[in-house]
């Protein structure tokens, strides 16, 4: 009797084991290459090409990174407004939905450097920004220097920051910090 | 007979450990030892677990994810983990390739994480396919955003409001309510406020008042709640209601006995200067 229940216990679950292993979801891909840095994520290396040779981190294994540690003087009020009164709109701007994310640090001293700016599209893919949108939005974070850092203790520090620039129809709907 | 008895139940113990468990949802990590000794996912999820000893974001960690997917391609914690700190850190392209891959193995366990970022950005639309996939698809119970202070049905509700679609953004806050009758302890702090504001973008301003009502039964601090009462009391000619109303979302936004509002509803923020052209206009 005993057995016999033990049988009907046993066969339905062999049943689902056996579809649990059939039901086998997607494998990632051999030709993924995973995105890797020989640094901490924080923290944006010395490019010659881009960078000002004078520009010096303090700690490159210790950048904050947190979304509010950097802040702009007069609040993201502010910020916004001083980014959106600069842009300048182009019609070769005009097709373009998207992204451009502009990360930059703000170092010990307190000094903006290093910045780096890509375009996205919607859905995060890298997408191709018309003609000078890139550099002229770039530019604009460029021209912002009145950052004030938040520090937990009296050791100086480095800090990321990144802006988010999210454009519809070239034109930028929503400054996202 | 006996002996026969006995291997029955070991059978039945070791594939309930072997089978069913690995295959069943899981979120968080888990134990490692679920997984086939020397397994990929065993070996991948142990270093994983090394990685979360080391900064999120550090070289240290990333070298250990990076290892984790190279012996365990096919555990999608990793791949999650690894996306993380791209994310924070506005580098959105290799975040999003990452979360890709992880979505792609374990689509139930981490379509809310790419969700949250599209929803955050702006990208409503994709948010809400996202996390529609997530609901209709996979029959996901009960997900929250990351730090866990709305229940993604939230920002599912809100993504169909900003396309103007209040009827379906009401009808996946309704879902989340019927959850909670079997499970009220699971009622969040702002969902009878999140509910509220689409009724009242629908026009349907005494649902939206008995829902703002419910939401200071659960917090009476949260001043947005206060702003849409006062709304709401200006829309019925109650002018001298409004003001209060209005004058206290303000003084709670100001943090006056303990107010507070929040930032984490994204368009659908109220910010102190609309409550304040409010109470200009109504003097």
């Amino acid at each position: 009797m005993k057995t016999k229940f033990l049988l009907v216990c046993l066969l339905p679950i062999c049943v689902i084991a056996l579809f649990s292993c059939k039901k086998e979801n997607k494998v990632a891909g051999a030709s993924f290459q995973i995105p890797s840095y020989d640094h901490d994520l924080g923290f944006i290396p010395f490019n010659k090409e881009s960078d000002n040779s004078e520009y010096l981190v303090c700690d490159s294994t210790n950048v904050a990174s947190g979304r509010n540690r950097v802040q702009y003087h007069g609040g993201n009020k502010r910020l916004k407004q001083d980014i959106i009164s600069a842009f300048q709109f182009n019609a070769s701007y005009a097709n373009f939905d998207g992204f451009i994310t502009i990360r930059f640090l703000v170092n010990c001293k307190h000094m903006p450097g290093r910045y780096r700016a890509q375009s996205l599209n919607y859905d995060f893919s890298i997408a191709e920004a018309p003609s000078n949108l890139l550099s002229t939005s770039l530019n604009i974070i460029k021209e912002l220097d009145d950052w004030i850092v938040k520090s937990n203790n009296d050791e100086p520090q480095d800090y990321l920051k990144f802006i988010n620039l999210r454009f519809t129809n070239g034109k930028i709907q929503h400054v996202l910090l | 007979m006996e002996r026969f008895s006995m291997f029955c139940y070991k059978f039945l113990g070791a594939l309930i450990f072997a089978v069913l468990i690995p295959n069943s949802k899981i979120t968080a990590q888990g134990n490692c030892l679920l997984f086939e000794a020397n397994s990929g996912e065993r070996k991948a999820c142990e270093l994983c677990y090394k990685a979360s000893k080391f900064r999120q974001g550090s070289k240290a960690s990333q070298l250990l994810f990076d290892e984790a997917i190279k012996v365990g391609s096919k555990f999608a914690y990793a791949y999650y983990q690894k996306s993380v700190p791209f994310f924070k850190r506005g580098m959105f392209a290799e975040g999003k390739m990452l979360i890709d891959k992880a979505i792609s193995l374990e689509p139930q366990n981490y379509l809310f994480y790419r969700a949250y970022y599209y929803f955050y950005n702006r990208s409503y639309k994709l948010c809400r396919r996202d996390l529609e996939e997530l609901y209709s698809n996979h029959g996901a119970n009960y997900v929250t955003t990351p730090g866990g202070e709305l229940e993604m049905r939230i920002l599912l509700g809100i993504s169909y409001g900003m396309e103007g679609k209040y009827n379906e953004g009401i009808n996946w806050m309704l879902n989340l309510m019927e959850k909670y009758k079997a499970l009220p302890h699971l009622k969040g702090f702002y969902d009878h406020y999140c509910l509220g504001r689409l009724y009242y973008e629908n026009n349907q301003t005494d649902l939206a008042q008995a829902e703002f009502e419910k939401q200071l039964l659960i917090n009476d601090q949260f001043a947005d709640t206060f702003y849409y009462l006062g709304l709401i009391k200006e829309k019925q000619k109650e002018i001298e209601k409004a003001t209060t109303y209005y004058q206290m979302a303000l003084d709670k936004m100001n943090g006056k006995n303990g107010g507070f509002s929040s930032s984490i509803f994204a368009d659908y923020n109220v910010t102190k200067d609309m409550v304040e052209m409010k109470i200009t206009e109504v003097q």
